[in-house]
Order: structure tokens, then sequence, then C-alpha cells
């Protein structure tokens, strides 16, 4: 009990006690973050202001092109790098972040969908920090007061509701994944490691406090990311509901790498069925046309194959993103509810898709 | 910072301590680290346990019910994840409304075991286990318990993308796919487990090595499947021993999901083999299966087009030796609910004794072997299988699918090529 104690007065003074007369700075005395702390303030990555969670001194926050869908969720990304450390640019797969490396995904739910400026209702904050061992990822559970959120190991089920474009309720069981859970979307040959951040889906432009900023170039210039080559060169993932970025096909194919790759590859926890959506993937048997399933159970929905060409309401794809039961719905933990949008995309991409009949 | 880990390792093992020195606990009896779960023992900290399991410790389960809103997962090495008993250690999951799997524990968990519990009516597949070498299961019961079996999941005891696997005296009820089902491992013993009431009883899929013995498969819709299915990162199925099981009685209507390869099987097989080399079917006691015995197959069979096929996957079978087993009673009432089983009945007659053959090869041969005319050239041979035991090829070379009773006119049920023996296999052996 001494030890606890002494333990939590250390993580006191490394978080630079009131943040009103020292800024409260991630790493506190510049060394890194390696293992958990129990509420997310001592990280001094993120806090609530005017109901909007908002990146503290020295966190950069971020969006993605394509993000992945969660059940209709607000997320406000941020990333912290320890002083003087940077990360490796990598055109193709996620950089090379230096072990200190802090990430976090907040998740919120609008009250109201028909209001401007809706309540937001944080719900958790997911920490990706990168430790000597690699990385781990923790959920972080919002109080009902909103003052402090504090780690969940054990993820748990929580009802969420809120009242959509048409003013009709929408309840669903939302998951806080696990610590375990985590790894099942982060692992990549049982190695944890970031999803999002890769070149192509940071390509973006980002309102900054000083000015709008394509994402790679601020982070060049504010010292983060090394080798990277000028925004406009480098790869770009189309936004998926922006037609203005790509074709159906290239957006619905963004669409399922940021929904569905981070299982569905080579090295994935979905590796064993053979479906593989990466963007780079170019085998269409492997990206599901005319693909039979393999331990699909009911989720098969009574169809034959993973994308039937011209045919969506007979592809087991479209089938399971349309279905929000646990023994179907794909994704297989973080979609309780159906992105209508997303589905309708996939549908389209399907519908167009060559290399039909199947049998 | 270390200190607080220290103190937090400290405050745990202080936990578990605990609980190990109560007289009836879960950890009782455990030597090493154990972390227990009595009857009452909230849902989180079952999964914060689970996330913080240390490697080589035990996980455990006292005695009563668990209700479970969320799959438990699992990645470290070496942890047993360990209950009172069957039936005494319940895992319920009729309540899940997240993740789909039961106990679903990830890729480089080396070294994990289940034992001594029951799980049951979880939405997806019971226990899964992702990419680890040395798995093992032992005296796990898994059950769905609802009405309509459409709702069950698919796999009862599920290692895929595993190495050195061991599946044993436990007990499968109601699998909507296949009760105990291996994929894509390889050096695999599956023995003297009990499976029923699932669509098959047990399926060596895409998997190297494995010893399937003692096995009890009744009233399924078939009992033991060895297949192997195209576009696979594990393709080429072989090395399979199946000898000493029971295979019996397996008459239930196919439930499975269509577009599930198992819902191709007809209610009332034995034993199936496809797309396999070298597998070696003897000892097992193959009774009272309505629409046939054994069958021979190529992945032709599925209805799949061929030209599709990766060049990577070879959709034959060959090197399959069949023999000492006693095969009686079967194919008396072939299934009218698949296409297979309807053609067997559109056939019946022409079999001889007017039941299908307990031996079924569907003749369908590599154009490219180089004796592709030979009498036997895929090797597929059987013998002793007693004297029910009548063979037949069904010639589905020379099949017209507009008229299914061509099969009747072409196969042909002389035995002489096919009664042959080949050298038998080596045993599986784990370290």
């Amino acid at each position: 009990m001494k030890r606890l104690l002494a333990a939590a007065s250390l993580i006191a003074a490394a978080c630079g006690g009131s943040a009103a007369q020292k800024p409260c700075t991630p790493g506190g005395d510049g060394s890194y973050v390696s293992t958990p702390f129990n509420s997310l303030t001592q990280y001094c990555m993120v806090q609530l202001s005017a109901g909007a969670i908002v990146p503290m001194a020295g966190v950069t926050q971020y969006d993605l092109n394509t993000p992945l869908f969660s059940d209709y969720a607000v997320k406000t990304r941020t990333v912290w790098l320890p002083a003087g450390k940077t990360a490796a640019y990598d055109a193709i797969n996620t950089f090379d972040f230096p072990t200190g490396t802090v990430f976090t995904k907040s998740f919120g739910f609008k009250d109201d969908f028909r209001k401007t400026n809706p309540l937001i209702n944080w719900v958790e904050t997911r920490v990706l920090l990168k430790s000597d061992s690699g990385w781990q990822g923790y959920a972080y559970l919002w109080n009902q007061a909103h003052t402090d959120a504090t780690l969940d190991f054990g993820g748990r089920v929580q009802s969420i509701s809120w009242l959509d474009e048409a003013g009709a309720t929408q309840n669903i069981n939302y998951l806080v994944p696990s610590f375990n859970q985590c790894k099942q979307c982060h692992q990549t040959d049982a190695v944890m490691n970031t999803i999002g951040p890769k070149a192509r889906n940071l390509n973006r432009s980002f309102p900054y406090g000083e000015g709008t900023d394509n994402q790679l170039t601020h982070w060049a210039k504010i010292g983060i990311l090394t080798g990277a080559p000028a925004a406009a060169v480098a790869p770009r993932l189309p936004v998926w509901n922006d037609p203005s970025t790509g074709s159906v096909n290239d957006r619905a194919r963004a669409y399922l790498e940021t929904n569905c790759a981070h299982c569905h590859n080579a090295h994935g926890a979905a590796a064993s069925t053979g479906l593989s959506l990466g963007t780079a993937v170019t085998d269409p048997t492997a990206f599901g046309t005319c693909k039979p399933p393999v331990a699909a159970g009911e989720a098969t929905g009574g169809n034959q194959f993973d994308a039937v060409p011209g045919d969506p309401a007979h592809s087991i794809i479209t089938y399971r993103l349309a279905s929000t039961k646990p023994s179907i719905a794909m994704p297989q933990i973080g979609r309780a509810a159906v992105d209508k949008d997303g589905l309708q995309l996939v549908s389209d991409w399907i519908s167009g898709l060559p290399g039909g009949p199947c049998h | 910072m270390r200190t607080l880990l220290v103190a937090a390792v400290a405050s745990l093992a202080l936990g578990s301590l605990a609980a190990c020195h109560s007289k009836a606990s879960a950890c009782g009896g455990v030597t090493g680290a154990c972390v227990g779960f009595e009857q009452g023992a909230s849902e989180s900290a079952i999964a914060t346990g689970f996330a913080q399991a240390a490697q080589g410790s035990t996980l455990a389960f006292g005695e009563g019910t668990f209700k479970f809103s969320n799959s438990v997962t699992l990645q470290q090495k070496g942890v047993t994840i360990k209950g009172a008993g069957i039936d005494k250690s319940v895992l319920d999951f009729s309540g899940q409304t997240a993740g789909s799997d039961g106990l679903l524990v990830l890729d480089g968990s080396d070294g994990v075991t289940f034992a001594d519990f029951t799980i049951k009516d979880t939405k997806g597949n019971a226990t899964k286990v992702t990419g680890s070498t040395g798995v093992h299961w032992q005296r796990v019961k898994v059950q769905w318990t609802a009405a309509d079996g459409h709702t069950h999941g698919p796999y009862g005891l599920y290692p895929v993308g595993c190495k050195n696997v061991l599946i044993e005296n436990s007990i499968v009820i109601g699998a909507a796919d296949s009760g105990i089902y291996v994929g894509q491992s390889s050096n695999i013993i599956v023995r003297n487990n009990q499976v029923s009431q699932s669509v098959a009883g047990i399926e060596i899929e895409n998997s190297f090595q494995a010893d399937v013995m003692g096995n009890n498969a009744t009233d399924n819709t078939a009992g033991i499947l060895v297949f192997d299915l195209p576009n696979l990162q594990q393709q080429g199925g072989h090395q399979v021993r199946v000898f000493n099981n029971t295979m019996t009685g397996n008459n239930r209507t196919n439930f499975a999901a269509a577009g599930d390869i198992v819902a191709i099987v007809p209610a009332g097989i034995g034993f199936f083999v496809m797309a396999n080399h070298d597998v070696e079917v003897f000892g097992n006691t193959i009774t009272n299966n309505n629409t046939g015995a054994t069958g021979v197959i190529s992945y032709a069979l599925t209805g799949q087009d061929l030209s599709k096929l990766p060049a990577s996957y070879y959709p034959y079978p060959t090197k399959i030796n069949i023999h000492d087993n006693v095969m009686t009673g079967n194919g008396t009432a072939p299934d009218p609910q698949t296409q297979l089983g309807t053609l067997f009945l559109f056939n019946k007659s022409a079999f001889s004794g007017g039941v299908i053959a307990a031996e079924l090869y569907d003749g369908i041969i590599d154009p490219n072997v180089a004796n592709a005319a030979g009498a036997n050239p895929m090797q597929i041979c059987y013998q002793n299988n007693g004297s029910a035991a009548t063979f037949a090829n069904l010639h589905f070379d020379q099949f017209d699918q507009s008229n299914p009773t061509s099969l009747g006119v072409h196969m042909t049920q002389d035995a002489t090529a096919y009664t042959c023996a080949q050298t038998a296999l080596p045993a599986v052996t784990l370290p």
C-alpha cells in the first residue's frame, strides 16, 4: 500500500501539479509513458472544454480521410511524441513511431442529430502508447460528470441512445473494448500496431489554430515526422463519402480498407478467411468477387459468395454490413449500429463490380 | 513508473492468494499463478483477469454460472482457462450482445489450454484459437440450447492456423456447422470426443498431419469430414488418419446456412473426404447413416466452377485408403433435402441391392495425371470393410446434370480396381 501511494505521488509529480501554474505536458519531465495511468488526465493529452475534447499543449489533433465507422460516434484523435523524437514516413505502411508515442481517440455521441450544436456524451477515450515492449491499447471510461476518465481493462457493453435525423430514438449496445479486444484489430502477426495513421489516410487538411494546413506538411513542420514528400505527391485515400475524391470503386475500397482490412489481411485476425480487403489487393477473388465463405455459419444469410458482381442483395459482405446481430455483423467488434451510407456505398460498388456471374 | 507496476502486480497477487486460501476456491489445486473467478464475479472482473493474465498463469472459474454480454478475449502465452468441471462451471453467453465468439484466443497465444468447463449459447463460435502453437482442449463441453438450430454458432472447438493441437474428452452439442473444426492447422490429435446434434461432427479442413481417433459422432448430419477448400492461406490437406471412431445414426436434417460448405452434405453420411491426399480411414464403426457410409469426392461436387480455382489448389482426392471398418445399415434412405441426397434417391434402384453403396467415389479424375485412363489413377483404395460395404464409382465425370438418372446409367459397381492396400500413414506425435 505504501508503494502504491508512492507511485501515485510520483504520477502527480510527473504531470506537473496544477495545470494553471505549469502546463501539463505529456511525459512530464520529457521521459515517456511506459505503463498505463489509472486516469486519463495523467497523460496530459486531452481535456474537455465546453463539451469538446481538445488537445493539450504539445499534442497534435488529426483527422483521417476515411475513418473507421464507430456507431455514429464523434471521434477526436490526437498524437504526441516525446520531445526531440520523430516518426519515420512510410508511403504504404503505418509510420514508424518512436517509443513513448501516445495516441488518443475519444468517442462521444451526439444527443440529437438534428441539432447544429448537439451535446456530446463522451463515453471513452482509447489510448495507444508505444512502450518498451511495443504498442499497448487501453480504454478509459469517462465519468458521468465528464471530469475524468478511468482505465478499464475489461471493457464493457454500454447502452447508448440518441435522437436521429428524424427525431426517432436510437438505442445501441455500444462496446468499450477490453484490453485484449484492442489487439483483435490492432495485431498483425501477433504484434500490436497502429492502424489509422498511414500517409494515405493522413494526407488531408486540418483546421489548426494557426490556420488550415495539410496534416503531413504540418507534422513535418512541427518536427514529429521526417522523410515525408510534398503532400501533393504523397498517396491519398479517397474520402469515402465525398464523390469529388474518387470513384465509387475507389471510395468503397477505401471504406473496406479502414473498416475491414485491419483483420482482413494476410497477417490479421481474419487471415484464415482468405478475404483480404486492403486497397492494394488486386486479386478479385481475394477481395471477395465470387469467393465462397469459409467459416461464416449463419452469417452467409443463405448466400453463396462474399461479393456477387451486380447483385449486392445476394452478397455476404453487404448482408453482414446490414446486420447488427453479433453472429452476423461485420466488423465483428465495435459496430452495433448499421452504417447506412457505408452500406449503400459498398452495395453500389458490388453493383458495378466486374467478374460475374459467379457460376 | 516501475513502482506502480510492482504495486499493481503485488495487489493482484494478494487478491489471488487470498482466493486460493479459501476452501472451495476456483484456484484450489492449481500450482503456479492463478486468478480465480468465484460465482458472482462480474463480467468486468473476469475480462480484466483475462486482460491482465500473466504468462503461464491459470484463469480459474469456480462452480456456478457466469453470464457474459461480450466475447472474452485472451492474448498471452501458456495460459490455462479452467473450471471446476463440465456442467459445474458454466459460461453462459445467451445474453451476448457484443463480439461473436465466446472465448477468443488471439495469434501468438502459444500453449493455451481449455479444461473442465461448459460453455453455452455463444452467438458465434464457442471457443476459437487463431495462429498459436500448442493448443489443448480437455474435458470441455459446448452446447447450444435454442430450439432453432439456425441460431446456433458455427463451431464448438475451433483452432485455425495453429500447430500442435490436442482436442480430447470433450463434448459438443448443436453446432450449426462443425462441432469440432480444425482449420488450416498442422500436427493435430482429436481423440475421445463426443459430438451430436451438429451439422458435421468433426471436420478437419485444409490441415496437415491429423489423427482423429476414438471419437463418437452420433446424430449429426454427417459424422466426420476431411475437406480441403480453395483460396485459403493453407491448402493441400493431407496425412490424415481417421480411426477407431464411431459414426452412427448421423441422419439429422442439414441445418447449415446455404453457402457454408457443409450445407452441401446430405443428411445420413458417416464419413466424407474431399480434395485431400494421403488419408487413411480404418477401424471405425460406421453404421445406420441413411444416405451412405463413406464418400470420396473432389471439389467439383460443391458445384463451384473449377475453371476459377487458383493454380495453387488441387481439387481432387488422391491416395485415400479406407480399410478394416465396420459398415452396416447405411444407405437405406438417402436425404431428399440436399441435391446430392436427392440424386442418390433418384438412382437408388440402380445400386446393388437397392441400397446406396457404402463406398462412394465420385470418379472425377485429374486430367493431368499421367495414367488418367488407368484403372485407379487417383489411388482410391478400399479393403475389408465387411460384406455390406458395397462400392460405387459414381462417374460424375459422365454425369448429365439435365438428366438425374444418368448417374445410375454411368456409375460402375465393380470394386476390383479399387480393392487395394496402401502403406499405413505414420502416427501424429505432439511435442
